[in-house]
C-alpha cells in the first residue's frame, strides 16, 4: 500500500528532510583556531621587522649591514615558524584551504629570500615585495577574522 | 622599448577575462577588476625597475612570481569568506523554522 500524505505531512518531507540531510547545524568549512590565527601575526611581526630593517639599512646608506648572511637567520626562524603553522592547519579538520595559503606563504618567503640573495639596494624594489607580502599576510587574517563566525 | 601604461594592462586584461568568464563574469568582477589593477601596477614597477637597470630579469621574474602568489593567497581568502558566508546563510535558514518544525512535529527535530 501506497504512503498516504497529507499536506503537512509533504510539506514536512519536501522542506524538513533535506535540512536533516545537512544536520541541524551546517559546517563547510574548519572552525576558527586561535594557534593559526596568532601563528600567523606572529609571521607577519617577524617578516615586517625584517623588512622594515632591510628598509632602514638602504635609508641609512649601509649597503654592507644589508647582505644576505647578516639575515640568514631571521629567514631560518620564518620558515620554521610556517613550518609549524602547515603542521598545525594541516591537522585540523576542513582547513586545506588554510593550508594552501600557508604552502603559498612560504613560497613567498623564499622568493623573498632569493631577491635578497641576489642583493637588496634599491628601496623600489624592497617596497614592492613588501607591498605583496603584507597583502599576503593581510589576505590570510582577513580569512582568519571570517571563521571566527562573529555575528555584528 | 615601449613603455607599459597602466590603464591600458587594465582594459586590455578586463576585456580578456569578461570574454573567458562570460556569464560568470558578475560573479567575480570586482575581485578581478581589483587584482588586474594590482597586477598592472607591480608590471608597470616592474618595466620601471628593470628600465632603470635596477633589477635583474631574475629579479624580475621572482618579483612577478610573489604577485601570483599574493593573488591565489587573496583568492583563496575571498573563497573562505564565501564558504563562511554561505554556511551562515545555510544555518540562519534552518534556525528561522526551527520553532515551527520541532512544534508542528511534536519533537526536537531540529
Amino acid at each position: 500500500m501506497y504512503l498516504q500524505l497529507t499536506k503537512p505531512k509533504q510539506w514536512l518531507f519536501v522542506f524538513v528532510v533535506p535540512l536533516l540531510l545537512v544536520s541541524c547545524h551546517v559546517v563547510l568549512i574548519g572552525a576558527y583556531d586561535e594557534t593559526v590565527d596568532e601563528s600567523i601575526q606572529k609571521i607577519s611581526t617577524d617578516v615586517s621587522t625584517m623588512i622594515v630593517k632591510i628598509e632602514k639599512n638602504i635609508d641609512d646608506h649601509k649597503p654592507d649591514d644589508n647582505k644576505y648572511e647578516n639575515f640568514r637567520d631571521s629567514y631560518i626562524e620564518i620558515f620554521g615558524e610556517i613550518e609549524t603553522l602547515k603542521i598545525r592547519s594541516n591537522s585540523l579538520p576542513k582547513y586545506t584551504k588554510v593550508t594552501e595559503q600557508v604552502e603559498l606563504l612560504y613560497k613567498n618567503i623564499q622568493d623573498l629570500e632569493s631577491l635578497h640573495k641576489i642583493g637588496f639596494t634599491d628601496k623600489k624594489l624592497v617596497e614592492t615585495a613588501k607591498g605583496l607580502i603584507e597583502q599576503s599576510l593581510q589576505a590570510m587574517l582577513a580569512a582568519q577574522n571570517a571563521l571566527k563566525r562573529e555575528k555584528s | 622599448m615601449n613603455k607599459l601604461d597602466v590603464s591600458s594592462l587594465i582594459r586590455q586584461m578586463l576585456e580578456s577575462a569578461k570574454k573567458v568568464l562570460a556569464d560568470k563574469w558578475p560573479a567575480v568582477k570586482d575581485l578581478a577588476t581589483s587584482s588586474f589593477k594590482t597586477l598592472a601596477q607591480s608590471l608597470v614597477d616592474i618595466e620601471e625597475m628593470w628600465l632603470n637597470g635596477s633589477i635583474t630579469e631574475e629579479q624580475a621574474h621572482l618579483l612577478l612570481d610573489l604577485h601570483k602568489n599574493t593573488v591565489k593567497i587573496t583568492l583563496l581568502s575571498e573563497e573562505i569568506i564565501g564558504i563562511v558566508a554561505a554556511e551562515e546563510a545555510i544555518n540562519a535558514a534552518i534556525d528561522s523554522v526551527r520553532n515551527a518544525v520541532n512544534t508542528a512535529i511534536g519533537f526536537e527535530l531540529l
